[in-house]
């Protein structure tokens, strides 16, 4: 650029520049825009729909609380149909078979579960689905089965569970050191039915006679 | 100079020039939308950061609440470090939990959110939500709607998978059936004890074996730190005691206070009443009384006459009589003449509403003013007890000066006041719960002043008219205890040991016999033993000792045959017990109401294990690091 340029000569300059350079920017603009509409949009429709999600939920979880299980079992399937791989069907899985189990279908109550572990969308759901699982199938005396669902859980925290279920397991098969080992460990890490636990270890502990 | 700054600011240099210039432009204000504060971070979770300062107001809220529980003092078991820890350790969970629960996308609508906003007791008038109160209540706490809607919204989501994780457990009939049938279980037991009886002139324990006991095991036998104080008390009853009160003053306060000595007048009496009422007009009423009176002067025995006319269901059969009456208790008229007779004498007619009564009175009690003897010995009590009173804290005030005044002896003090230095016993930290014992003064007792320097402690107030200043007499360190002192304890348990295992072996043998085949009642028949026979037990029997109870429910059952074992007695005794049966616990037995309250316990421990076991297994896949020290 040249020294000392009269004002028209710069007016003159920018419409030159302009003309040059200025589709590119209105282009680049456009395309900005349209990029944060897209993002907020998107953003807009997955709250919505999360919404939705939530909204269903919450009328399913006031069917099972007045007990009308019909109408919860077909929001159930609204939200597998509309809902698929939203955590709201995990929810309404788990809850379904506790209230499947509560009114003796507990086969029913198996499918809910099965659903969750193998359709999930949350690992810790999948494997609290699991030690559900498997403490079903002990109750019908499937000992294998149950073992299988126990493979499901991996993860150290859900561990003191598996034992006090595994330990059980092995009660059933008769093979008492092991369900020894299994409940001791199960005592140790804090597992539910305490009681139960200690129960059974009263006998397994003592000295054979 | 301008001129040359623009001639040179052409071209490249000035581009990077604005560019440079225009970087803290364009970043202005971008920490607030990355979440980077200035301020020091206690932890990082998943992303999100807990700052100090909310870390703090946190533990400080945790504080007042614990004071709330602790009536206003923090236990000692709370430290710094521990409150500390577990509220961090829980505002990470809660930020986890929340976090998780945005993750997955769970979102609680604008219907959820206000229904939930239009349950809050604060915002509602008369049971029912107000919008006006909602917007003040908001402004108050420095919130905007919008803020606050975005808070019950994350609330919810929280609420909502925390709910999903804890209350979908589930306990199937199954389950339940085996949990009563092992919970619920009876066995059938007889057992027998092998006391441990021994010849008392055995000696069972030599001398030398005691000293061994007592040299070996100086932890069991430790006497805590314990310091004997000397103090003086001070007190509104010892500084009245001392209050000499000038006779002149009881008789003025006697002469001022006539109407307390003076006792409610209270006179025996009984009447005769004729009724005036719809069989009976007045005229005849007063016709018949005027007859009995007349009998009455001439000497008639009134209980007599009472009996046989009077109309007054009440106290006819007693002869009239009313015992002793009270000022107040009789109708106007009645009590008016009643109480203007002389002892002994018959009153005239007297007319009230009940009809015409002739009234003599039997005994007259009390009355008028006790004289000064009587009262002597109580005004003086009184008067010094009210000096004391306004001496108290004058007195207390000089024994805090001169105690402080000289802070290496008691004796001044107790010479200026005339009170007494009395000397305590033997006081642990612990203490007594009454008098000198109390916490207060063995705080002051075990302070550095007292106990280290040896100096007076200050005024301790024990109560609102006792106050007590101690020093330290005599301080002894934690120490075992002499030998002479515990020698009789440690003979007796050495004793009971030793029985006790005298049982315990002839109790092995005995349940070797068993094992090999002898019954129960053959052993205890050799061995002249009761046995207590076929009892039918549950896990909470208690009519039987608890050690024989668990022993007889760990023993295992091989088929149908017996199984023993032994189980030590807290006595020191021996059992020796045969399990001849296991009966599973009747789930038939078991009601409705009992099965549901059970499964609804076993299903809550399991949620809440859920949860937690939910929680840990956040922490485990999430990153968390504690800057916090």
């Amino acid at each position: 650029m040249s020294e000392n340029l009269t004002e028209e000569q710069q007016v003159e300059e920018l419409k030159k520049w302009w003309k040059e350079n200025g589709r590119s920017i209105i282009f680049g603009g456009v395309i900005g825009i349209a990029l944060i509409g897209g993002w907020r949009g998107w953003q807009g429709y997955e709250d919505s729909q999360a919404e939705k999600g939530a909204a269903l939920y919450d009328k399913f979880t006031t069917h099972l609380v007045t007990q009308q299980v019909d109408a919860a079992r077909a929001d159930r399937n609204a939200l597998v149909d509309d809902f698929s791989g939203t955590v709201y069907v995990d929810f309404a899985n788990l809850r379904m078979a506790m209230t499947e189990t509560g009114a003796g279908n507990i086969d029913a109550a198996i499918l809910r579960l099965q659903d969750v572990i193998t359709d999930g969308s949350d690992k810790g759901l999948m494997q609290l689905a699991s030690l559900r699982l498997a403490r079903l199938y002990l109750g019908q005396g499937k000992v294998a089965e149950a073992r299988q669902a126990l493979a499901g859980v991996s993860d150290a925290a859900f561990e003191g569970e598996s034992l006090a279920i595994e330990g059980q397991i092995a009660l059933k098969e008769g093979n008492h050191e092991a369900a020894r080992i299994a409940l001791e460990a199960a005592r140790e890490r804090g597992a539910a039915d305490s009681e139960m636990i200690g129960y059974l270890l009263q006998q397994l502990e003592s000295p054979k006679s | 100079m301008l001129q040359a700054i623009r001639d040179k600011a052409q071209g490249w240099i000035a581009w990077v020039i604005v560019g440079f210039i225009s970087i803290p432009f364009a970043l202005w204000g971008i920490q607030e939308y990355l979440g980077v504060s200035g301020e020091p971070v206690a932890a990082k979770v998943a992303g999100s950061e807990i700052s100090q300062r909310q870390l703090e107001s946190s533990i400080e809220r945790f504080r007042s609440q614990l004071r709330e529980v602790f009536g206003g003092k923090i236990p000692e078991a709370y430290s710094d470090e521990a409150l500390r820890k577990q509220v961090l350790d829980g505002m990470i969970s809660d930020y986890l939990v929340s976090g998780h629960a945005q993750q997955q996308g769970i979102r609680a609508g604008d219907g959820m959110v206000r229904e939930e906003i239009r349950q809050y007791p604060t915002f509602q008038k008369d049971g029912k939500f107000d919008a006006d109160l909602y917007k003040l209540s908001l402004q108050q706490q420095g919130r905007s709607p919008a803020q606050f809607e975005n808070l019950i919204r994350q609330d919810i989501s929280v609420d909502v998978l925390r709910r999903a994780v804890s209350d979908t457990s589930i306990v199937s009939d199954a389950e339940l059936d085996s949990y009563i049938s092992l919970k619920e279980q009876q066995r059938l037991i007889s057992y027998l004890v092998v006391t441990n009886d021994q010849d008392a002139d055995t000696e069972l324990v030599t001398d030398a074996e005691i000293r061994a006991w007592y040299d070996e095991n100086p932890a069991n036998y430790m006497q805590p730190e314990q310091v004997r104080l000397e103090y003086l008390e001070l007190s509104r009853d010892i500084i009245a005691s001392d209050i000499s009160i000038d006779p002149a003053a009881i008789q003025t306060y006697y002469n001022d206070h006539q109407q307390s000595w003076t006792a409610d007048e209270k006179r025996s009496m009984r009447h005769i009443l004729f009724t005036v009422d719809s069989k009976q007009s007045d005229a005849e009423a007063k016709a018949a009384a005027e007859a009995v009176l007349a009998q009455l002067h001439d000497g008639a025995d009134f209980a007599q006459l009472a009996q046989e006319h009077s109309a007054d269901p009440g106290s006819a059969n007693a002869g009239g009589d009313l015992g002793v009456v009270d000022k107040g208790v009789m109708v106007k008229p009645f009590e008016d003449a009643a109480f203007a007779l002389e002892k002994g004498q018959i009153s005239e007619l007297v007319r009230s509403r009940f009809g015409y009564h002739i009234i003599e009175v039997t005994d007259i009690e009390g009355g008028g003013v006790k004289p000064l003897a009587d009262v002597e010995e109580s005004i003086r009590t009184q008067l010094q007890q009210d000096e004391a009173e306004r001496l108290f804290y004058d007195y207390a005030e000089q024994l805090a000066n001169l105690v402080y005044d000289s802070p290496d002896s008691l004796v001044p003090a107790a010479e200026a006041l005339g009170v007494k230095v009395q000397e305590s016993d033997w006081l642990a930290r612990t203490g007594n719960p009454e008098g000198i014992g109390t916490s207060k003064v063995m705080l002051a007792a075990f302070g550095d002043d007292v106990k280290e320097q040896g100096y007076n402690s200050e005024v301790i107030e024990l109560d609102t008219e006792k106050v007590v200043v101690v020093r330290l007499l005599e301080h002894r360190d934690v120490a075992t205890k002499p030998f002479e002192e515990v020698s009789d304890l440690i003979r007796q348990q050495l004793e009971l040991k030793a029985k006790s295992e005298i049982a315990s072996k002839k109790a092995a043998t005995l349940l070797t016999r068993l094992e090999a085949g002898e019954t129960i009642d053959v052993v205890a028949q050799s061995e002249g033993l009761d046995v207590e026979a076929d009892k039918q037990v549950s896990r909470d029997t208690s009519d039987i000792p608890s050690t024989i109870i668990s022993a007889a429910f760990a023993l295992q059952q091989s088929g149908e045959q017996s199984a023993y074992t032994t189980a030590a007695l807290v006595t020191g005794n021996h059992a020796v017990i045969e399990l001849k049966s296991v009966t599973d616990g009747d789930v038939a037995a078991t009601g409705e109401a009992a099965r549901n309250e059970l499964s609804k316990q076993l299903a809550d421990t399991r949620g809440k294990k859920a949860l937690s076991a939910y929680i840990e297994w956040l922490r485990d896949t999430n990153d968390i690091e504690i800057l916090s020290e």
